[in-house]
């Protein structure tokens, strides 16, 4: 379980987050989603460890976030690979750091996204680094999952094999997936909960299915909605 | 677990060195390179010789110093988010890098160093004559060498303390990292300054104790500004 006890985060004189306050289940995918600088990418790097909130307090599993690190993937929105490595050597590298790793599923992800260990990360495409990213993040049998803008930039086809492949390795139940992202439509029938975010506070959250029902729109409009009346 | 730690600290280390390659190759090159001219074409001038293999063990010396700046590039390159989200301390993470650094050092320090006694042995050969005379002060021409080795990590220390202070501001961080890096330098030196008084030193052995004396102080003081930086790094650094 992850919480966030009244979190505050200011950058200089930028607040990213105001006061925010979540209980995110184990087991469900959950969305965060949100307009840009709504706060989305501050949130999960605070669940990673990257981050530390100015005020209030971040638990994940009852623990600060920096002790739990080998229990989170994390999928960050910027290219964080090095790029002299090769896919095979960047596998390597991480493998070393995580009891997790399982290399029987990165060589069954490595086909199925139709990657090669030789390919040099600094020449392939976007898109490529975009699913070596995703390779090296699911290849591990994590319990959290956190994926900061999985689609930002990234063709069509290539955004259906990142979500077909996050569908495909989900292991429900056991398994906690955050996707933070603006672009709600690509992503709408991946999520269980949603919580919407707006200049680091939350506007709305819950179940996605009974929002949709309650509301009777897709997560598109009710996003609209609620950006719109939150303004 | 110490074997875990162990081959966690060995795949930062191979990912430092294989960093740090280029310059390596360098170095090795130029010293291989600088000695066969100097062999063929300027035997006889021994003060060019002499000149050449000075510049390129500089060289050897500076680029260590150079390259522990690359710190700052782990920011710029988005890196430093798979080496912070790595379940690691900051002391492996920095530790991995102060052992390449030095190893980028040692490896090219003694290539020039063994190709400048092996032209010395060509073009002057009654220098190894003369062994016999040079044999019993070993120990210091050693310590001479470990004091180097402590000071050039103690410089980088220095540098990896200044960058991570600059990381922590948004703005002006270059002009942060070179006014810390050299606010330590001059304080540290103070201190080193400060502990060197305080000894005495007693004949006989007066150069090595002298040598054992400054290899302590560098060494501690280098420790203590590691030591803060991984501190800093662990506690302050973020994204």
């Amino acid at each position: 379980m992850i919480e966030f006890r009244q979190v505050s985060k200011y950058f200089g004189t930028v607040r990213a987050l105001d006061n925010f306050q979540a209980q995110l289940a184990s087991g469900r995918v959950i969305g965060l989603f949100g307009p840009n600088g709504a706060g989305k990418s501050t949130t999960l790097k605070m669940i990673a460890g990257l981050n530390r909130p100015s005020r209030g307090e971040v638990l994940v599993d009852g623990l600060n976030p920096w002790m739990t690190r080998d229990r989170v993937a994390y999928l960050p929105e910027v290219d964080h690979l090095y790029p002299w490595m090769t896919v095979g050597k960047a596998a390597e590298f991480i493998s070393t750091f995580y009891s997790d790793w399982d290399q029987s599923k990165y060589q069954d992800l490595l086909n199925y996204l139709n990657l090669n260990e030789d390919m040099k990360i600094g020449k392939i495409s976007k898109g490529q680094r975009a699913k070596v990213k995703l390779l090296l993040t699911l290849s591990r049998r994590s319990p959290y999952l956190l994926l900061d803008e999985p689609l930002s930039g990234i063709d069509l086809l290539t955004r259906e094999e990142i979500i077909n492949s996050v569908i495909r390795d989900y292991r429900e139940g056991e398994q906690t997936v955050i996707i933070s992202t603006h672009e709600i439509g690509e992503v709408e029938r991946l999520v269980d909960e949603v919580i919407f975010i707006r200049n680091g506070k939350t506007v709305l959250s819950g179940n996605a299915e009974d929002l949709r029902e309650e509301k009777n729109m897709s997560l598109v409009e009710i996003m609209k909605e609620v950006m719109r009346s939150a303004r | 677990m110490l074997a875990k730690s162990f081959s966690k600290f060995g795949a930062l280390y191979k990912k430092q060195m294989r960093e740090m390659a280029p310059e390596m190759i360098i170095i090795g090159g130029a010293a291989v390179l600088v000695s066969l001219v100097l062999y063929l074409k300027l035997g006889s001038v021994r003060i060019a010789v002499l000149m050449a293999m000075m510049m390129v063990m500089g060289l050897a010396c500076f680029l260590p110093i150079v390259s522990s700046f690359r710190l700052g590039q782990e920011w710029n390159n988005h890196t430093i988010y798979l080496m912070m989200s790595l379940p690691v301390g900051g002391g492996m993470i920095l530790g991995s890098r102060l052992a390449a650094l030095l190893t980028q050092y040692v490896f090219g320090t003694l290539i020039v160093g063994i190709c400048g006694l092996l032209l010395a042995g060509e073009l002057a050969p009654e220098l190894y004559d003369n062994l016999d005379l040079i044999l019993p002060y070993l120990d210091i021409v050693v310590l001479f060498y470990l004091c180097t080795v402590a000071w050039i990590g103690y410089l980088i220390s220095v540098s990896f303390f200044s960058q991570i202070i600059g990381k922590l501001v948004s703005r002006f961080s270059g002009l942060v990292t070179i006014v810390t890096f050299f606010a330590t330098l001059w304080l540290s030196v103070k201190m080193m300054g400060l502990m060197l008084g305080q000894r005495t030193i007693e004949a006989p052995d007066v150069t090595a104790q002298i040598f054992w004396l400054l290899l302590g102080v560098i060494t501690l003081v280098a420790a203590v500004i590691f030591a803060l930086s991984t501190w800093v790094y662990n506690r302050r650094v973020e994204l």
